[in-house]
């Protein structure tokens, strides 16, 4: 772990040659140590050649530089360099720009529990009854598919923080994850810091089962006035995709910055984007949720903000250099899926307002769709009609449409499934 | 100036004492082992508003085992060498209470091809000559400005266009050595460079958008082909441009031309991702029947059909042996529009009952597992059915006029023309495709117009069956880039001939 007496030593004997050395007038190590174990299934292979029981001990150190000519360097090690190779380095990979480097400053907004010890004592002491339970999720899939895949992973994390500055953040974190795939058509993801209590992992894999089985039924065609009159919904693997080629791409701040968003500097804080009763915010600062964190390799500390609120662009997602320069806070975020809706029309509701619901597992090859444009055309292979008692298949379903025409409709809304997760109704 | 060979950090005395070390553990616990061992040196630069904005280098070696004892299987994998013994140790110590495993347990049983091979980094096993260490950001800068400078000298003042671009290079170097407990140990080393950009073109408010990039094996060999990117940039420019105002093409199933950067994605997307003997094994793939064999022999393409998987020189989807460490085959995945062979590993070929192992396992670095992947993978038409001719430098008006004096348009009046893929994907167990397209033209005898970019799906098989002809010689490296499968990117060609003709088919579609 990071904070084994070895690696502190080789540390602080770095930083002290940092500080001597006549070419750097700053620095920021960043150091992460994780320990993953994993285990997957496919068809009648369990924990098998190519999802073998896999244990990984992966050390990364990033290293930001400030050189006295005020040049930049950022530097990625799989180990702690000395400092010979680090200048040699540090001398290729230098430049110079308008925006200068910023080390992290500020003190954390509040220290999020991230850790949970139980998560390691349930793999450490009770290996076995772990993959024990991973054979029996596989087992199960199997009732309800043809073909099936899964995976488990616990990872246990320590992270450390330095800077010339004076920051010393220390940090811990266990995630444990469960993705399972029916028959390539249907799947779900679990995470978690604590344990993941597998109960919860069969009711959903109940819930996908019976939508898996569902695909045995008589097709419709796309064109068939059921299809056509039904409330469109994506699972949450697909609007997360969606929504992250389409919209979070032209959030990212040196996407704007090179013009290459559809969105300027000026507009956040004016612009409506979606109508004004969609919103999207980040909370970042929850003690043992998978979505907080407390700090990155960049020094961005966790947030609490909107991105987009009432319908209008809030904040852009921007580094801590980007920050300083356009006086919006650091954040980082990886995928829309990460915010937190603020309401969420009940499924009840959904089936009541409409004769059928269009659920929308998965679309083929959103990685294609033009962000700047928003535009998307994009089949559905595996889109399935539920009329509130019977699922059936729809054929030949190709979603054509504008993501930003998509959010300035009212009916655009998230909505919550039967399994608890979240869904995007259109 | 650029001659430097970078050296091997995996082939020294440390390293091989390390290596005694470990396969001393795996003789004397009954352990058949493959340690494979890999360090990667990546230099990575941005370039947008006329300066750098971002720089950044990575440099790590790390090991993974594969650990194979009676019917137990473990993998584990680490950086940190100075404790891989350690590591491989307490994972035998756990091997017992692992579940049985049916297809690692093969591992060590197999006949390995190559058997008993010594360390081959002096028999040219060195691929690279890419010179990573001297190419610093004053270079780069020079090289990705002059880029730039070069591309907003296209746009005309009086076109009212406004450009933004970034461009982005990348050097890499990665090395590998594979040792087993049956005595092989071989090593190799793959250089890439790479230059994308990215451009962006605003008129009246319409914005439009196009990404290019290009490929070498060495930071010297890309220099050496820039003419060619610049000319590429000048292109997309223009068909940019025709798209301002474009309407949208009605939906439906038309006679298609496309090049060979869709017709590659074609062949590695549809077909070559269902050639997967893991996908067979899994069921997951529509090359495979019920009891998850190989369907070899079965027709799935146009009788002058041929694709092929073969690298016959250091290109992007090169890689000399597989992840197991044996040499990789040449697989003729469909010969004559019926299927021969599959894409897999010595396991998955003989659960399969494919006709042989390719040796197609790939992992995209040390942490990850040997999937069956594809390399370089192109289709081939027999010569009866190429037209022959070189249609490079050929723009939309130039095919238009074409096909209009050799009397296409007798037979097929009305033909669209698709340009480029900025990716695809494919479902393999149902055999549906759907590729993103970067430009479309509807031809006819009376001309060309542009129309906005179609997505471009359908069946698998009914698009390779619809293929009748083959324009001008083969572009095997047209679709150059990173194919993802099981959370792992590797380095992948593919291509065919300049153009392919697909005769409309009711299965194939335009949206």
């Amino acid at each position: 772990m990071i904070d084994n007496d070895l690696l502190s030593y080789k540390l602080e004997k770095l930083q002290t040659e940092l500080e001597k050395s006549s070419l750097f007038e700053g620095y920021q190590i960043y150091l992460e140590n994780n320990h993953k174990i994993r285990v997957g299934f496919d068809q009648d292979y369990f924990a098998d050649l190519y999802d073998p029981i896999k244990h990984s001990q992966i050390m990364r150190v990033e290293i930001r530089l400030k050189l006295t000519d005020q040049r930049q360097a950022k530097l990625e090690f799989g180990y702690l360099p000395d400092i010979t190779e680090l200048e040699n380095r540090a001398k290729q990979l230098a430049y110079t720009s308008k925006t200068p480097i910023v080390f992290a400053s500020s003190k954390l907004e509040k220290y999020v529990k991230l850790f949970d010890k139980s998560q390691l004592e349930a793999w450490g002491q009770d290996f076995a009854t772990r993959i024990e339970e991973v054979a029996r999720i596989s087992s199960l899939t199997k009732s309800f598919s043809q073909t099936n895949y899964g995976l488990r992973q616990v990872d246990f994390s320590s992270y450390r923080l330095v800077n010339s500055d004076g920051v010393d953040w220390h940090d811990r974190y266990s995630h444990e994850s469960i993705l399972v795939d029916l028959d390539s058509r249907v799947g779900f993801s679990q995470r978690s810091l604590r344990p993941i209590d597998i109960s919860s992992t069969i009711k959903r894999l109940e819930y996908y089962g019976r939508l898996s089985q569902g695909y045995q039924a008589k097709s419709l065609y796309h064109q068939d006035s059921a299809v056509k009159n039904s409330r469109v919904v994506l699972l949450p693997g697909c609007w997360e995709e969606l929504l992250d080629q389409l919209l979070l791409a032209n959030l990212i701040g040196t996407s704007i910055e090179a013009g290459q968003s559809r969105f300027g500097f000026e507009d956040f804080g004016k612009k409506l984007v979606a109508h004004p009763g969609f919103d999207l915010k980040i909370d970042q600062l929850v003690d043992y949720d998978y979505r907080s964190y407390n700090f990155g390799s960049g020094g961005i500390t966790g947030k609490k903000l909107d991105l987009v609120k009432d319908g209008r662009l809030v904040t852009p997602i921007l580094d801590l250099k980007l920050s300083q320069k356009y006086h919006y806070p650091a954040t980082h975020l990886e995928s829309l899926g990460d915010c937190l809706p603020s309401s969420l029309i009940k499924w009840q509701e959904l089936l009541s307002s409409k004769e059928s619901i269009l659920i929308i597992p998965s679309l083929l090859g959103i990685h294609t769709a033009q962000a700047i444009t928003g535009d998307y055309s994009l089949p559905a292979p595996h889109a399935i009609l539920f009329d509130g008692q019977k699922y059936r298949p729809v054929e030949n379903l190709i979603l054509n449409s504008n993501t930003f025409s998509d959010l300035m409709n009212p009916s655009t809304n998230f909505c919550q499934l039967p399994t608890g997760e979240v869904g995007l109704s259109l | 100036m650029f001659r430097k060979r970078v050296n091997t950090s995996l082939d020294n005395d440390q390293l091989d004492g390390l290596i005694r070390k470990l396969l001393d553990i795996g003789k004397q616990t009954n352990c058949y082992l493959i340690i494979r061992f890999q360090s990667l040196e990546e230099r990575r630069w941005r370039y947008s508003n006329q300066e750098i904005s971002s720089a950044d280098s990575s440099s790590e070696i790390g090991v993974s085992i594969y650990i194979i004892k009676g019917q137990k299987l473990g993998f584990v994998v680490s950086n940190d060498l100075s404790l891989v013994a350690d590591i491989l140790q307490a994972e035998i110590d756990k091997l017992d209470s692992y579940p049985n495993s049916r297809l690692g347990s093969k591992l060590a049983r197999l006949e390995q091809e190559p058997k008993d091979q010594k360390l081959a980094w002096d028999q040219g096993q060195l691929y690279t000559e890419l010179e990573i260490d001297l190419v610093d950001s004053a270079e780069a800068e020079r090289l990705l400005s002059s880029l730039a400078k070069q591309t907003e000298q296209l746009i005309d003042d009086n076109q009212e266009i406004q450009i933004h671009q970034s461009l982005g290079l990348t050097l890499e170097v990665e090395t590998w050595r594979i040792v087993r407990s049956d005595g092989t140990d071989i090593g190799y080393q793959l250089g890439r460079a790479r230059v994308v950009t990215q451009v962006t073109l605003t008129k009246a408010g319409e914005q439009l958008g196009g990404y290019l990039k290009h490929l070498a094996n060495s930071y010297s060999a890309l220099l050496d082909t820039l003419g060619q990117f610049l000319a590429n940039i000048k292109v997309e420019i223009g068909l940019l441009i025709d798209q301002f105002g474009a309407e949208e093409i009605s939906a439906g199933s038309y006679h298609l031309l496309i090049d060979s950067d869709l017709s590659g994605t074609l062949a590695h997307e549809a077909f070559g991702h269902a050639s997967e003997l893991d996908h067979v094994l899994q069921r997951s793939s529509i090359l495979g029947d019920q009891s998850g064999h190989y369907k070899v022999g079965a027709e799935f393409a146009s009788p002058y059909l041929n694709l092929v998987d073969y690298q016959s020189d250091q290109w992007h989807g090169f890689v000399p042996y597989s992840g197991f460490g044996n040499v990789r085959k040449k697989a003729n995945l469909i010969t004559s529009g019926k299927i021969e062979d599959g894409l897999g590993d010595q396991v998955s070929a003989s659960k399969t009952k494919a006709l042989r192992s390719t040796n197609a396992e790939r992992s995209q670095d040390y942490q990850s597992v040997a999937v069956p992947r594809m390399s370089n993978t192109y289709i081939e038409l027999d010569k009866s059915r190429v037209v022959k001719g070189d249609f490079a430098s050929y723009q939309p008006r130039q095919i238009q006029e074409f096909l209009l004096d050799q009397g296409w348009f007798e037979n097929y009046q009305e033909i669209v023309l698709i340009l480029g893929c900025p990716g695809g994907q494919v479902e393999t167990k149902e055999g549906s495709f759907m590729f993103g397209t970067s430009y479309v033209y509807l031809l006819n005898s009376e001309g060309y117009k542009a129309y906005k970019p179609v997505s471009f799906s359908g069946k698998v098989d009914s698009a390779l069956k619809s293929v009748e002809y083959g324009f001008g010689k083969l572009e095997t490296k047209s679709s150059s880039g990173y194919c993802g499968k099981a959370g792992q990117l590797v380095p992948v060609d593919a291509g065919s001939h300049q153009y392919l003709l697909l005769r409309k088919d009711s299965e194939v579609s335009l949206a």
